[in-house]
C-alpha cells in the first residue's frame, strides 16, 4: 500500500505526467480520426464517457497544482539559502554541487565576485552572488496559466449545457433565462472596431428587488443572465406571415422565426396543415445598407408546393406578394436574436489563463534574453568549500566565472 | 525515367540504412549483413505473396500503417529523449553507440530491410505483381541485396566521431523509409497527415470560438476574418503537417542541445575544464549530424510528395445544360467522347450564378458512376485520375475506382442518375441541391469551402 502511494505521488508530482498523458490522447485522437472525419468531437465525446479518459483529462490540472506547488516550495528554500537563512539541505536547488578543499578565501571571493557584476551577500562562512532578474515569478504565473488552462477544459467538458432559445423583440425572455421581457434588440456598425466591426445591443428588463431594471447584453464578453452565459448566435427576423392560396379556404397567418442573417442566407417556413413551403432570404442590391442596421426589411420569398415553385417576388414588411391566385403578406416583422444559453464553469477559468500566458509569456521570454538570473553560493565549513551554481540563461559564462571563483577560493 | 528516378531514391535510401546499420552496430558488422540480406529477401517474398493474395489498394493501406506506427514510435521516441532525467550525459566512448548485442543487431537489421524490401516493392510498383512488373521486381530485388555489401565498405570511409545512437539509427531508417514511400501515391504519408492536421485545426478553431463563446463571423472586421480565415486554407495544413513530420527530429536535436554540459567545476585547472568541455561540445556537434540529416530527408520526403511524378488524367469539365423537364441528358458516345472508356468525365451545369461539377466514370466492373467533382470533406479542388484510382487533389486521398459512387469520406458525393445503353440522365435539381447543400453548405462556416 505504501509503495502504491510513492508511486501515485511520483505520478502525481512528475514532470512527464503532463507530456504522457498529453501524448496519449493524440493517439487515441489518430486511432479515432481512422474511423471518424470527425475526430476532434468524438474524443471530447468519448473524453465526457468514458470514466478513464475522464481521470486521465483530470490528472492533468491535478500534476500541474503539485508541480505549481513543487515549484514555489523550491523557490522559497533558495531564496532563504542565498539570503543566508538557516536551511536544511540543499539538495535540488542548484544545477551543480562542488565541494573542495580550501579555507574558503572569502574577502578576496567577495571582491572578485562583485568586479565580475554580481550583487554579493556575505556572511560569516557564506557568500551569495546574484546577478540579473529571477523569471521564477512569471514561471509559476504560467504554470498557473497552465493548471487553469486544463482545469477550465475538464469543467468545460464536464458541466457545459447548452439551451438555444430565439430572443425576439417585445416578447418575454424564455424560460431557461428566467423572468423578463426583452425591450429591444440592435445592431449598430462599429466602424472603428479593434476586431469587431458590428455591436449588437439586446436590452432586456429584468425583475428586481426595485421593481425592476433595465440590463444590456452585447458580443463580447458575453453577460451572465440567470447563472448563464448570454451567447448571440445568429440575428434572424420573426415575421407574421399572412398567407392564402386558391385551394385553401380563408387566410393563414402566424409568426416564424426565421435565421435571415446575412442577407442572402435562407430560411423556410412551412405553412401547418398545407402542402405549401415558403422559402424567405434578404433582399439587398449593391451598395445597399445592412438591412439588419437601417432597419428597412425587404423580403425575397418563394413559395414551394411540394417541391414545385408556384410564386416568386420581392415582399416589403408592409406589403404583400400576389401571384397566380397566391398571396404572401407580411405586415410587420420583430428581430430576434438565436441565443445560447450556456452554463459552464470551466469559460472564466480558460479566460483567466489566456490573460495570464498573455503577462507571464513575454515578459518571462523578456527577461531570460536581457538579464537572465545567476545565482552562486560558497559555503567554507573548515577545510572545505562548497559551491552552489545555477543560472536560467548565459550558462557557459556564468560557469566560467563559477570555476574561476572556486579556483580563487580553494586554489590547487 | 520514372522508373530510374524510383529507383535512384530506393538506392539511396536503402544504402543509407544499410550504413545507418553498419555504424550503429559497428562490432557485428556480419550478423548485420546476414540480418539486412535475409530481411530483404524475406520482405520481398512476402510482398510477392501478399500482393497475390489481397488487393494492391489493401496491401497500401497496410503498408503506409507499418510506417505510420515506424513514424508515431519515432515521436515517442524522441519525446522520451527530451524528457530523459538531466543527469544523463552524451556517450563519447567510442565508435558504437548502440550497446553491442548479436540479438538487436541482427532483428533491427531484418526488420529494417524487411519494411525497406516492401516499400521499394510498392515504390517501384511491384504490388500489383504481374508479368509487366517483373522487371521492377527484379530492380528491387538486385538493389536490396547488392547494397549491403557495399555498405560494408563505404561504412568504413565515415568519419570515426560520426556517431549513431539509438534514436539516431531509428530517426534516419524512418527518415529514408518515409523518403522512399513518397515516390508512391499509395504509400506517401505527408498527404494525409497534412490533411489530417487542417481538419484538426478547423475543428479546434471551431471549439475554440464554440468554447470562448466567441462571436460568429458576420459580426467580424472583413480584415480580422480574412486572417482567421486563413487558419482554415490549404497552407496552413501544409505547414502544420510540415511541423509535425520534422517535430521528432527536431525534439531529437533540442534533446542534444539541451543535455547540460559535464561539471568540470572539480578540475583545478582552467585549461583541462576547457579541455574536456571542447571534446564534449565536438562530440555533440557529430551527433547532431544525423538528426539534422533526417530533416533534410524528411524535407525531401514532403518535396517529393507535393510534386508527385504521377500525372493524372484531368479532363476540362464539358459543360452542358438541362432540358425542358429538369433533366441532364449525357449521351454514352458523342463525338470522341465515350463514356464507357473507363476515363473520367467531367461536366458542368451552370445554374444562375453557381457552377455545379460533376464526373462520370465506367468502373472496373462494367457499372457507370456519376458523383460530383468534390467531396463533402474538402474543399472543390475536384478529382484527377490515375491507374485504378481517382485522387482528391485537395487532401490527395487516393480512391480506389470500385468505389466511386458511394457516399463517404473523401469519396466524391454520388448522384442519382439512370442509365440506358445509349445516354446516361440526371436531374438538374438533384445536381444543385448536391452541389449546394454539400459543397457550399459550409462556406459560411469558420473552415468551411470557398
Amino acid at each position: 500500500m505504501k509503495r502504491l502511494l510513492v508511486v501515485l505521488s511520483r505520478v502525481v508530482t512528475g514532470r512527464r505526467t503532463t507530456p504522457v498523458i498529453l501524448g496519449l490522447f493524440l493517439l487515441v485522437y489518430i486511432g479515432v480520426a481512422f474511423f471518424t472525419e470527425e475526430a476532434l468531437v468524438t474524443l471530447m465525446m468519448l473524453t465526457r464517457r468514458v470514466p478513464l479518459l475522464l481521470a486521465l483529462l483530470a490528472m492533468i490540472p491535478l500534476n500541474l497544482a503539485a508541480r505549481l506547488v513543487g515549484d514555489l516550495r523550491l523557490e522559497l528554500r533558495r531564496g532563504r539559502a542565498l539570503a543566508g537563512h538557516p536551511s536544511g539541505p540543499l539538495d535540488g536547488l542548484f544545477d551543480e554541487e562542488v565541494r573542495l578543499a580550501g579555507e574558503g578565501r572569502l574577502a578576496e571571493l567577495e571582491a572578485w565576485l562583485a568586479g565580475a557584476g554580481y550583487r554579493v551577500k556575505r556572511g560569516e562562512e557564506r557568500i551569495a552572488a546574484v546577478r540579473g532578474i529571477s523569471a521564477a515569478p512569471w514561471r509559476l504565473l504560467f504554470r498557473f496559466g497552465q493548471f487553469c488552462l486544463f482545469l477550465g477544459i475538464l469543467l468545460s467538458l464536464t458541466t457545459r449545457a447548452v439551451v438555444r432559445e430565439a430572443v425576439i423583440e417585445g416578447e418575454p425572455l424564455p424560460a431557461v433565462a428566467g423572468a423578463g421581457q426583452v425591450q429591444g434588440i440592435r445592431l449598430a456598425a462599429e466602424p472603428g472596431g479593434l476586431i469587431l466591426n458590428k455591436s449588437l445591443t439586446v436590452t432586456v428588463a429584468v425583475p428586481s428587488a426595485g421593481g425592476g431594471r433595465l440590463r444590456s447584453f452585447g458580443l463580447y464578453p458575453p453577460g451572465l443572465l440567470n447563472g448563464a452565459f448570454f451567447y448571440p448566435r445568429y440575428l434572424g427576423l420573426a415575421p407574421l406571415v399572412q398567407f392564402h392560396a386558391p385551394d385553401l379556404a380563408g387566410e393563414a397567418g402566424s409568426y416564424y422565426l426565421l435565421m435571415l442573417y446575412p442577407p442572402g442566407r435562407e430560411d423556410s417556413a412551412t405553412i401547418p396543415g398545407t402542402p405549401y413551403r415558403i422559402v424567405f432570404s434578404l433582399a439587398t442590391s449593391p451598395g445597399d445598407e445592412d438591412p439588419f442596421l437601417s432597419g428597412k426589411y425587404v423580403l425575397n420569398a418563394k413559395l414551394f408546393r411540394g417541391e414545385e415553385p408556384v410564386a416568386e417576388g420581392r415582399l416589403p414588411v408592409g406589403g404583400a406578394l400576389e401571384r397566380n391566385g397566391f398571396r404572401v403578406a407580411v405586415p410587420e416583422v420583430r428581430q430576434l436574436v438565436q441565443t445560447d444559453f450556456i452554463r459552464d464553469s470551466g469559460v472564466l477559468l480558460i479566460w483567466l489563463a489566456a490573460a495570464l500566458f498573455a503577462a507571464a509569456v513575454p515578459l518571462a521570454l523578456l527577461i531570460l534574453l536581457l538579464a537572465p538570473r545567476r545565482e552562486m553560493l560558497f559555503r567554507a565549513s573548515g577545510q572545505e568549500v562548497i559551491g552552489y551554481s545555477r543560472a536560467e540563461g548565459r550558462v557557459r559564462r556564468h560557469n566560467g566565472v563559477f570555476h574561476e571563483a572556486l579556483d580563487l577560493s580553494a586554489p590547487h | 525515367m520514372a522508373l530510374a528516378v524510383k529507383a535512384m531514391t530506393l538506392v539511396l535510401c536503402w544504402g543509407g540504412i544499410c550504413l545507418g546499420l553498419f555504424r550503429a552496430f559497428g562490432g557485428a558488422r556480419r550478423t548485420v549483413l546476414s540480418g539486412t540480406l535475409a530481411g530483404f529477401a524475406g520482405g520481398a517474398v512476402l510482398v510477392v505473396a501478399l500482393a497475390a493474395a489481397v488487393p494492391a489498394t489493401a496491401l497500401a493501406a497496410t503498408l503506409r500503417g507499418v510506417l505510420a506506427v515506424g513514424f508515431l514510435l519515432l515521436g515517442g521516441v524522441a519525446v522520451t529523449h527530451l524528457y530523459r532525467p538531466a543527469g544523463a550525459t552524451l556517450d563519447i566512448s567510442g565508435p558504437a553507440a548502440v550497446p553491442p548485442g548479436r540479438w538487436p543487431a541482427v532483428l533491427t537489421s531484418a526488420a529494417a530491410g524487411l519494411v525497406t524490401a516492401a516499400v521499394g516493392g510498392g515504390v517501384l510498383g511491384a504490388l500489383p505483381l504481374g508479368p509487366d512488373r517483373l522487371l521492377p521486381g527484379a530492380i528491387t530485388l538486385a538493389i536490396g541485396l547488392t547494397l549491403p555489401f557495399l555498405a560494408v565498405a563505404g561504412e568504413r570511409r565515415l568519419p570515426v566521431a560520426l556517431l549513431l545512437t539509438g534514436e539516431a539509427l531509428l530517426a534516419l531508417v524512418v527518415g529514408l523509409l518515409l523518403l522512399l514511400s513518397s515516390s508512391s501515391l499509395g504509400l506517401d504519408l505527408f498527404a494525409p497527415l497534412s490533411m489530417k492536421v487542417m481538419k484538426l485545426i478547423h475543428d479546434f478553431i471551431h471549439q475554440f470560438f464554440e468554447s470562448m463563446l466567441i462571436p460568429d463571423h458576420p459580426f467580424f472586421r472583413n480584415d480580422v476574418w480574412t486572417y482567421i480565415g486563413y487558419l482554415f486554407s490549404n497552407s496552413v495544413g501544409f505547414w502544420g503537417g510540415l511541423a509535425l513530420w520534422l517535430l521528432p527530429p527536431l525534439l531529437l536535436v533540442l534533446g542534444l542541445l539541451r543535455k547540460p554540459l559535464p561539471s568540470v567545476a572539480h578540475i583545478r585547472q582552467g585549461a583541462q575544464r576547457r579541455k574536456l568541455l571542447a571534446s564534449f561540445l565536438r562530440a555533440r556537434r557529430w551527433q547532431l549530424v544525423v538528426p539534422w540529416l533526417t530533416v533534410l530527408v524528411l524535407a525531401g520526403a514532403v518535396y517529393r510528395s507535393t510534386h508527385p511524378a504521377t500525372e493524372y488524367w484531368d479532363p476540362k469539365p464539358v459543360p452542358v445544360s438541362a432540358g425542358a423537364d429538369g433533366t441532364v441528358v449525357l449521351p454514352v458516345k458523342d463525338g470522341e467522347r465515350d463514356l464507357d472508356d473507363g476515363r473520367i468525365h467531367k461536366f458542368a451545369l451552370r445554374d444562375g450564378e453557381q457552377e455545379a461539377r460533376f464526373l462520370v466514370v465506367m468502373k472496373p466492373d462494367g457499372r457507370y458512376a456519376v458523383a460530383l467533382d468534390a467531396c463533402a470533406i474538402c474543399q472543390p479542388e475536384g478529382y484527377g485520375q490515375a491507374e485504378g484510382t481517382v485522387i482528391c487533389y485537395y487532401c490527395k486521398t487516393l480512391i480506389p475506382l470500385e468505389t466511386v459512387g458511394q457516399p463517404g469520406g473523401c469519396n466524391p458525393v454520388p448522384i442519382r442518375f439512370t442509365a440506358s445503353e445509349r445516354e446516361i440522365r440526371v436531374a438538374r435539381q438533384e445536381l444543385v441541391n448536391a452541389w449546394v447543400s454539400t459543397v457550399q453548405a459550409g462556406a459560411r462556416v469558420p473552415g468551411g469551402k470557398r
